[in-house]
């Protein structure tokens, strides 16, 4: 068992949580590119209903079907950020009216607490590099889910701690291919995944 | 009317005399044993159980003596015995009364004045009577002369009587207290009287009343939000408040005199729903067929509705519809409900591939913070896809290189906008350098998926030793563009296979209509026109997804692994972060600090002053209730002891709490070498 | 001749002035000490005022089960010093009582007790009983939450009493590595308890995350510095000038072989030691391996061993006025996610002792008084434990008023014998 950092993709047993399998290496690429923090190579996906979820405290979490969680995972969820897990979840459709969004955070709701709106001045937009609030995605307004802009991300905090994230911005379409890419790139889209894994790794 | 008749009367006679004698006695030992519990509660006050107990001795005692009375002259039903009652006091019958009884004959008794005999059997009755009658005539004005309330409290000993009691009214207006607690009319809760409350929990939404004896005036109910002023009631007083979901401690004043009355309030759970059919997630090869549900649902004080809710899903990859209903909808009552529906898998239209979410819901009957919902856990029942059952299709594939162009195509796409974007800014020398430089990677990409396509169709990839001028890959591509010209109709409809195209240029539609696209798309690049560029560009990434839902190549699994060669990107990045600051966590344990001080404050104050102590601790236990329960049951056994005066009992109590709060120490059998290491 | 009734006339003047000659050459030998009181533990309090007024030629002894209140030893004291020969026997067990407070923000309480062996102590305070433990190797160690008025300890009839220390000011923590998974805890841990934190997380050349000024390193405003990696080596410079001067350190994991520690850690961090069959998924402290500390410097402590070698995972020294230890544990932030429902709530107590174990926090001094040792006082005041007094016979003194009694008894026999045969 190592100190480095390894990216866990959430396995839940309710929908397609397996519908960015190229985002985990795209943002492994961009912590060791533009951090010194020790990062393992792969990422690794890992049940929510299981023990091994407590090995990763941060988890990430998509997907386009509905989110229901079972007795085990929301008790594991529950758990999770209690002892100071954080999890970021990110709706894969991009549509607040969508199936995805309300389930996800009734779920969240139920389990943890209800998501309020992340002001945009939060240390989490200045843990790295410097944002005025979330980045906007390419996806947000490509004709599909409900075509706007999200200016808020939002959260459950805990004492002062971001414990689950939320996003409306389709981070997962945004950051999901292949690091070699990066090149045709004029500006890395990836820059906010270092904010959210250091912010994880030092708040 | 013969001898035997009178004397039948006469037996009758003295049976009511006998019957009212006892039932005479047995209510004067009930009621003087009333009235005696009333002095006695008058003088000092008695309990409500043994007021209770008291007065169920009362009416079993009176019983039992009437009854007594009753056993001793049971013989008074025999005739026999009842003539010799008559020749006892008629001498001159000289038993021939006795002798016709036996004999069943009048006839012995002849010329007797037997009229005197019911005189005789009346004054016996009157005379024996007067006793009792006296007695309760005593008793009787013994108990009016007591005060009502008083006999009340005797009589009909109920919760919140205390008030009734007359003696002890004094300065001191918030005693006796009584506490009225009517809960919410959803819960079908009665109504409950409480007598000297402490303590009182009600459900939220409760209205309390509390009420005493006096005048309003001066009589002041302060809470940690509130003040509230006593309304009159005839000779009393009453404040009155609703239950919110945060503990209080109601302190009351009357001038000098205070009490503290803690509300701690019963949250209404929300209902308890378990989805018992399906039992488990399915997966059915036809989307056809009727499934039984059911579900069972719990709840603390009603149930108001519920249903069964799903979501059909339908799609995959990036697209995905969805469309929702509710199934077996029942309005309820009562705490506890059995739901049944059927769900007609025909009539949602289901295709192979998508995915039906259920779950039970119920709304209970709280109309005071609003319906609680409760929900089961969902089940998924999802329609095999074609060939999932396949042993070829098991195995997750790769993406196909279609995949990996859609991801360039549209990182070409963002080049060129963002090209478009700073165009006017720009010398035209330099958009026609970097509209050229993309143009070149559209053509890799075009290449690439000509080369798929020719492949497909049984031909010779081109390889890069051609170029584009070539003549052989001209022709090749004159070839492609005419088969793609034909094939495509530049429609962005599904793939349809019936149109009588062979599978394999049926399949490879979209790939043709993408590789015409970027050629379009590469040409108006290279004059250097990004905005030209864009819809065809736009058009190609389009059907390029297109041809990803056609072909099913990517199923769900095991993604595919990238592996990062971390040495090699490490600090590779153009940006640069920077430097930020973390903010401080807030303490977990701050309140318990806090508390901890007022605990030993109390601990402090119990060596002189219980009452303070007590009210002390009943205060700290409000405070705690919300986010430390076990801490706040260890404070209200010790309040309890506290108040009681039982030392021992305080002590460990209070050690208890104590513990609760701080933790346990730690303790080693032996001195420890260095510091505090456990 | 003399008739015996005569004789015994005689007889009887010889005693009455054998016994007048007894009294005179009593008083002739004022300090013979020839009278033993004595008194039991219970009674001695009741004793006292009879025997201040008895005269200074009496002995004094008192049977003892355990050392009295203070005030009744002085008043013992007081006695011997005024003449009277005071000794005491028994054996009450030595019981001695020190009490510290705990660095940091809670208001804890150290509580060293020293026993005899297999003696079960009983530890209360004004609020109630506290805990109880049984000593081995001569003396027990209790860490109180917190504690109202005073402390006692209680052993058998024994009690030892001491004031509760003052609690002594909380100053800041430093928590210093890279940006990672452990330090985020450690830090997170630290501050849920309620210390102050000063960190710096290393991210990128140049770049960190902080909180805090980080230096200068000064026990005025810092109580311990954690280095959680080699991370520390960005204070290196200050580092050791500030635990020489009384400041904490603790060193964690991998920051054992950082070179800016080579002159404080308590010794050389070797190889990582990872168990090659990890406990299923409920992780305690330390199951998931540790760097062994090797090669202690001299005057180190071991404090814990691990492992199948028993190598040390936890060693402590002195280093100048402060104080260092060196835990191997490198990932405690396992324990805290992955150790079931109460892991947290550990996790964060064990590190709040860690740096509480070396933490400057300098408070008044430790109030002793008789109380606190009281077979000690007990000895100090009235000497080593003694047989009872054995006085001989000869110099046995017999109460006045006895000798007087018997000389008038002596005499009125002989004068009624002399009447009654008609004699004057």
């Amino acid at each position: 068992m190592s100190a480095e950092f390894v990216f866990a993709t959430a396995q839940y047993e309710s929908g397609d949580w397996d519908s960015a399998p190229l985002l985990p290496a795209n943002i492994i690429d961009t912590i060791a590119r533009y951090t010194e923090i020790p990062v393992a190579p792969t990422g690794v996906i890992v049940p929510l209903s299981d023990a091994r979820l407590f090995r990763y405290p941060l988890v990430y979490l998509t997907g386009h079907l509905p989110v229901r969680f079972s007795d085990a995972e929301r008790t594991n969820v529950r758990a999770f950020v209690d002892r100071g897990g954080l999890l970021f979840v990110d709706d894969h459709n991009h549509d607040i009216d969508g199936t995805f969004h309300k389930t996800a955070t009734e779920e969240i709701a139920r389990t943890v607490a209800p998501l309020t709106e992340l002001p945009n001045d939060h240390p989490l937009y200045s843990a790295f590099f410097k944002f005025d609030g979330p980045p906007t995605t390419s996806h947000e307004l490509n004709g599909w889910g409900d075509n706007l802009v999200h200016k808020h991300l939002l959260a459950v905090q805990r004492r002062g701690r971001i414990s689950v994230l939320y996003s409306n911005k389709d981070y997962s379409s945004e950051w999901n291919y292949h690091p070699d890419n990066k090149r045709f790139l004029s500006v890395d889209n990836t820059r906010f995944a270092v904010n959210l894994v250091v912010y994880a790794l030092t708040a | 009317m013969s001898a035997l008749d009178r004397l039948r009367r006469v037996r009758a006679v003295l049976i009511v005399g006998v019957v009212l004698r006892a039932v005479l006695w047995g209510t004067f030992v009930a009621i003087s044993i009333i009235a005696t519990v009333a002095i006695a509660d008058a003088i000092t006050p008695i309990g409500l159980t043994l007021r209770i107990l008291l007065r169920a001795i009362a009416i079993v005692g009176g019983l039992a003596v009437g009854f007594t009375f009753l056993w001793r002259d049971r013989r008074v039903r025999e005739l026999d015995r009842v003539a010799l009652w008559i020749e006892e006091r008629v001498p001159s019958l000289a038993f021939a009364l006795v002798t016709a009884v036996e004999m069943s004959d009048s006839t012995f008794v002849v010329g007797v004045r037997s009229s005197d005999w019911t005189t005789l059997a009346w004054r016996r009755g009157f005379s024996r009577l007067a006793a009792p009658l006296a007695a309760l005539l005593a008793a009787s004005v013994v108990l009016l002369a007591l005060p009502s309330g008083a006999v009340a409290r005797a009589g009909r000993p109920r919760p919140g009587d205390s008030l009734a009691r007359t003696s002890g009214t004094g300065a001191n207006r918030i005693e006796p207290l009584v506490a009225e607690v009517r809960p919410p009319v959803y819960s079908g809760q009665r109504r409950q009287e409480i007598d000297e409350p402490r303590d009182v929990r009600a459900l939220v939404g409760s209205v309390i009343t509390l009420r005493g004896r006096g005048d309003a005036n001066g009589v002041v109910a302060t809470t940690s939000a509130d003040t509230i002023r006593a309304a009159s009631d005839a000779d009393r007083w009453q404040i009155t408040l609703r239950v919110s979901a945060r503990p209080v401690a109601i302190r009351l004043t009357d001038g000098r005199h205070v009490r503290i009355v803690a509300v701690e309030p019963i949250v209404d759970a929300p209902p308890q729903v378990a989805l018992t059919r399906p039992v488990h997630d399915t997966v059915l090869r036809t989307p056809s067929g009727r499934l039984p549900l059911a579900a069972e649902a719990t709840d603390d004080y009603g149930i108001a509705s519920a249903s069964f809710e799903y979501i059909v899903s339908s799609g995959e990859g990036e697209t995905f519809t969805f469309k929702s209903g509710v199934l077996g909808a029942v309005r309820a009552s009562g705490k506890q409900l059995q739901l049944a529906a059927t769900l007609s898998l025909d009539s949602l239209h289901l295709k192979p591939g998508d995915i039906v979410h259920l779950r039970a819901v119920a709304h209970d009957a709280n109309d005071v913070g609003g319906p609680g919902l409760g929900v089961s856990d969902t089940r998924a029942i999802r329609i095999a896809r074609a060939g999932e059952y396949d042993s070829v299709a098991v195995d997750a594939a790769a993406p196909p290189d279609a995949q990996q162009d859609v991801i360039s195509e549209r990182m070409l796409i963002m080049l060129a906008e963002a090209l478009e974007k700073q165009r006017p800014r720009l010398a035209h020398d330099s958009v026609l350098h970097e509209s050229q430089a993309i143009a070149a990677d559209q053509k890799k990409l075009r290449r690439a998926i000509g080369d798929v396509v020719f492949t497909r169709l049984g031909g010779v990839p081109t390889g890069e030793e051609h170029t584009d001028d070539s003549p052989e890959r001209a022709k090749t591509m004159q070839d492609m563009l005419a088969r793609a010209d034909s094939a495509t109709n530049r429609s962005v409809d599904p793939v349809d296979f019936e149109g009588g195209e062979s599978p394999v240029v049926a399949v490879n539609k979209p790939l043709l209509e993408a590789y015409n696209a970027m050629w379009d798309a590469s040409t108006a690049l290279e004059l250097g026109e990004p905005d030209t560029a864009l819809p065809h560009m736009r058009r190609a990434l389009a059907a390029i997804q297109q041809a990803r839902q056609a072909e099913r190549l990517y199923l769900r699994g095991a993604p595919a692994s990238v592996v990062i060669d971390i040495d090699k990107v490490r600090l590779k990045g153009k940006d640069k972060g920077a430097s930020s600051a973390r903010r401080p966590e807030m303490p977990i344990d701050s309140a318990a600090s806090l508390r901890a001080v007022r605990l030993d404050r109390a601990i402090e104050v119990a060596r002189t002053n219980s009452s303070a102590a007590a009210d002390s601790l009943l205060l700290l236990r409000i405070d705690a209730l919300a986010d430390a329960p076990t801490f706040a049951s260890a404070l209200a056994d010790a309040a309890a002891a506290v108040r009681r005066g039982d030392g021992a009992a305080a002590t460990n109590a209070l050690a208890r709490a104590r513990r609760v709060l701080v933790g346990s120490p730690v303790a080693r059998d032996s001195l420890s070498r260095w510091g505090i290491i456990p | 001749m003399r008739s015996p009734r005569s004789r015994l006339e005689i007889a009887l003047r010889i005693c009455a002035f054998g016994v007048i000659g007894w009294m005179f050459g009593q008083s002739l030998r004022p300090n013979a000490g020839v009278r033993v009181e004595h008194a039991r533990a219970a009674q001695v309090s009741a004793q006292l005022p009879a025997w201040t007024r008895q005269s200074s030629n009496v002995a004094l002894h008192v049977d003892l089960d355990a050392a009295p209140d203070a005030w009744i030893v002085d008043w013992l004291a007081a006695l011997r010093h005024s003449g009277h020969a005071m000794t005491w026997s028994g054996s009450p067990p030595a019981l001695a009582l020190a009490a510290d407070a705990v660095a940091g923000p809670f208001g804890s309480v150290h509580v060293a007790v020293a026993g005899p062996d297999g003696a079960m102590i009983h530890l209360r305070d004004d609020a109630g009983p506290l805990d109880s433990v049984r000593v081995s190797t001569m003396g027990a160690t209790v860490t109180t939450p917190g504690v109202s008025g005073d402390l006692v300890a209680i052993a058998g009839a024994q009690r030892a009493r001491i004031h509760s220390p003052d609690s002594v000011q909380t100053r800041a923590v430093v928590v210093i590595g890279d940006a990672g998974w452990e330090g985020k805890f450690v830090a997170a841990a630290l501050e849920e308890r309620g210390w102050p934190v000063i960190a710096h997380f290393a991210v990128a050349p140049s770049v960190a995350v902080s909180q805090g000024v980080l230096l200068p390193l000064d026990t005025s405003r810092v109580a311990a510095v954690i280095a959680v990696d080699t991370a520390v080596q960005a204070v290196a410079s200050s580092l050791e000038a500030y635990v020489r001067s009384g400041g904490g350190l603790v060193i964690a994991g991998p920051a054992g072989s950082s070179p800016a520690l080579a002159t404080l850690r308590a010794g050389t961090s070797s190889a990582r030691f990872t168990p090659t069959a990890l406990p299923g998924d409920t992780i305690a402290l330390g199951a998931t391996g540790f760097y062994p500390v090797a090669s202690l410097v001299p005057g180190s402590i071991p404090l814990e061993r691990r492992g199948p070698k028993g190598d040390i995972a936890v060693a402590a020294r002195r280093v100048g006025a402060g104080r260092v230890i060196q835990i191997g544990y490198d990932d405690s932030w396992r324990w805290r996610m992955t150790g079931g429902a109460s892991a947290e709530a550990a996790h964060r107590v064990w590190w709040s002792r860690v740096v509480a174990s070396v933490a400057y926090a300098p408070g008044p001094a430790p109030r002793a008084d008789e109380g606190t040792a009281p077979v000690a006082n007990l000895v100090a005041r009235l000497g080593p434990a003694r047989a009872a007094r054995s006085v001989p016979f000869a110099s046995r003194t017999v109460d006045q008023k006895i000798l007087m009694t018997i000389a008038l008894l002596l005499l009125l026999g002989e004068w009624a014998s002399r009447r009654l045969r008609g004699l004057r």
